[in-house]
């Protein structure tokens, strides 16, 4: 403590004076205001708990901010350093801001299948999970129908499902990649997409206006800051900005926190109790953390006495495989990702060279990001590939990568953030199989291209999507870090709420499942606070 | 935060490596035409990056000398393109870096889109309503 002279009187405060904005007591802490961090405060806040929800980044106004530039990148994508190393260089791509990675997302929602949950039993790869497609059924419906997802559940799904908005159209870049598709035997359709293709939820329809990825300035993409978020603040839970949470604080007996230490934009501390805390800021900064936060009673980090936090990170490896065409494509005309899907390949095939499988979808970008996932060539090819731009169509080949424990996520001992904190360390590697399975779908979709009609077939950039994992989940407290609701197996008032709980990736895109996830430990926690915990 | 210093020279050689990226052809410029050396310096000096651009800088003048034996000023553009492809090997965050960027500053050039057949933001004019139609015309 020290001591301050104001007016007449003397006063404690304590050194890390929080201003006067802050609660300095909340039942629940939610580090994270994405999607997972969004929809965990509405389901709390609307059953009465009182919620704080710190995030990093910024709080934007849709129409102001996320007009059409790619230039939003800066404003929506995590800048901040991280060091890369290993085998291959995995970068995924991380949102940051009021509403996080769904800011920056394209919005394709589809479902897990049943054997993306027991890989260990069905192919002798990866690990089961402690849950199973039945435990998120009802969780998925109600995501799809909340957050508004437009599309068809498509032909390879095991339970046919429906979903509140109508497909949008294909745009004719999808046409155009559906025709080669379907030549081959595929049966390409409108996968699920949280993007309006009608009003709704006051929100309008999409306008194709291809800018998905710099953030949507209609809303007509859905994003944890125009659906659950406002829900969540309507229902009293309050969102900070610029606060970057920097100590989770343990008890002596190291068993449960007390609350939480974050540093606004002017790096000062701030200290807010909590009886709950609710970690969704992404395995990276989840992870990080975790590892920031050690001390006397947890000197390898927070929750960690399994030693496997950070561990069995994952990411999908992924192919951009592009034709060009005798004709104009304009495939910057329309939503950027899944107006057409292709999944016929995501299911575990015996006469394959790999376990698992992978999906493709039509993936076209505006022209710095086609640059970048072009490839890695230069001079008058690269010049050539760029002046193709109106008339390339564009497959993204996205393939299951299995977990491996050397895949993981630590602090870096040399580099540090304007905080002076210690940033992530990524250390990753492909596994054989994750090399087999991704060049099975590159290779299907260099062979649909051609069928349709592409003059040039040319693969671009190789490189993961997503990231998943580093806090598995599982019954089991030496092997995993969190149990099936995501609460810890050390820490029982700390739950980890988005994909950093997944143990194993599928093939598909994560975001759904990780709210079903985040939905299903909410329902938990809602439970047992009415009895009494904790 | 700390800025990583810059040079009048760091400069000059981001300008020919980033001419080596996108090179002047019949149809523009290239990087040049959105000065690309200046821009990418300014990057390198603000970045959390700027180190990497420093690491990466001093191996493509140890490349250089090594392989041409002369500096990067006194490479032809043959040169240059085979020292992009060392540096890609040998240094490739720094080539990446240098590329994402390159890609940044050219491909957000009104004038570029128009010659890619790009027609540029389009939410605030109603999108693209003939995104379903059968494409007959570049932008």
């Amino acid at each position: 403590m020290m001591w301050v002279r104001t007016m007449a009187l003397m006063i404690a405060v304590p050194q890390t004076s929080p201003c006067a904005a802050t609660p300095r007591r909340v039942e629940v802490v939610i580090i994270g205001a994405g999607p997972c961090g969004a929809l965990m405060a509405q389901r709390l806040a609307t059953a009465g708990v009182s919620v704080l929800v710190l995030e990093a980044g910024p709080r934007l106004d849709a129409a102001r901010d996320l007009t059409n530039s790619e230039a939003n990148a800066g404003r929506i994508l995590w800048q901040e350093p991280r060091q890369f190393v290993g085998a291959d260089f995995v970068t995924p791509k991380v949102g940051t801001g009021v509403g996080g990675g769904s800011l920056a997302w394209m919005g394709v929602m589809p479902r897990f299948s049943r054997s993306d949950f027991r890989t260990r039993s069905s192919e002798g790869v990866g690990e089961d999970w402690p849950i199973g497609y039945d435990d998120l059924r009802p969780y998925y419906a109600q995501i799809e129908h909340e957050i508004g997802v437009a599309g068809d559940c498509g032909p390879c799904v095991e339970e046919p499902y429906t979903l509140p908005m109508p497909a949008h159209p294909l745009n004719w870049h999808a046409q155009v990649l559906a025709r080669g598709a379907r030549a081959l035997g595929a049966r390409p359709f409108a996968p699920p997409i949280a993007i309006n293709s009608q009003p709704r939820g006051g929100r309008p329809a999409c306008v194709y206006c291809g800018y998905c990825g710099s953030g949507c300035p209609t809303n007509a993409k859905a994003s944890g800051a125009n659906t659950w978020l406002p829900q969540a603040e309507a229902a009293g839970a309050r969102v900070i900005a610029g606060a970057f949470v920097e100590r989770l604080r343990l008890n002596l007996a190291g068993d449960r926190l007390t609350g939480v230490d974050y540093l606004d934009q002017e790096l000062r501390t701030h200290r807010v109790d909590a009886d709950l805390v609710v970690l969704a800021a992404n395995p990276m900064e989840n992870t990080r953390l975790l590892l920031l936060s050690a001390n006397a009673q947890a000197p390898d980090g927070v929750a960690n006495s399994s030693g496997l936090v950070g561990r069995f990170f994952m990411s999908h490896p992924t192919w951009q495989v592009f034709g060009t065409f005798d004709e104009p494509i304009n495939a910057f005309k329309g939503m950027q990702m899944g107006h057409v899907m292709v999944q016929d390949h995501h299911r575990p095939d015996p006469a394959a060279d790999h376990a698992r499988g992978y999906i493709l979808l039509s993936y076209m970008m505006t022209p710095v990001t086609f640059g970048n996932l072009s490839g890695l060539s230069f001079g008058q090819e690269f010049k050539d590939t760029l002046y193709d731009y109106a008339h390339t169509a564009a497959w993204w080949a996205h393939a299951e990568g299995l977990p491996f424990a050397d895949n993981a996520i630590t602090l870096d001992t040399q580099l540090r953030d304007t905080r002076g904190l210690p940033v992530t360390r990524v250390t990753y590697a492909w596994g054989d199989n994750d090399v087999r399975v991704a060049a099975a779908a590159r290779d299907r979709a260099a062979a649909m291209m051609a069928a349709s009609g592409a003059r040039t077939v040319r693969i671009g950039l190789n490189y993961g999507a997503h990231a998943m994992g580093g806090l598995r989940m599982g019954q089991d407290r030496t092997t995993s870090v969190v149990d099936s609701y995501g609460r810890s197996h050390d820490v029982r008032n700390l739950v980890i709420a988005d994909s950093s709980v997944f143990v194993t990736g599928s093939g598909v895109n994560p975001t759904l499942t990780s709210l079903a996830i985040t939905a299903r430990a909410a329902d938990h926690l809602i439970a047992t606070r009415t009895k009494g915990s904790p | 935060m700390s800025e990583t210093p810059v040079t009048l020279d760091d400069i000059a050689v981001l300008a020919v490596l980033a001419d080596g990226i996108i090179p002047p052809d019949h149809r523009d410029g290239g990087a040049a035409c959105v000065h690309a050396g200046p821009g990418i310096a300014e990057r390198m000096r603000r970045s959390v990056f700027g180190f990497i651009y420093a690491h990466g800088l001093a191996t493509a003048r140890q490349l250089a000398l090594s392989t041409f034996a002369r500096p990067i000023a006194a490479l032809q553009a043959d040169e240059i393109h085979r020292l992009l492809g060392l540096l890609r090997e040998h240094s490739p965050h720094f080539f990446r870096l240098l590329r994402a960027d390159v890609c940044a500053l050219y491909l957000s050039d009104a004038g570029v889109w128009q010659r890619l057949g790009f027609p540029g933001p389009s939410a605030e004019f109603g999108g693209h309503p003939d995104f379903a139609q059968p494409q007959t015309r570049r932008a």
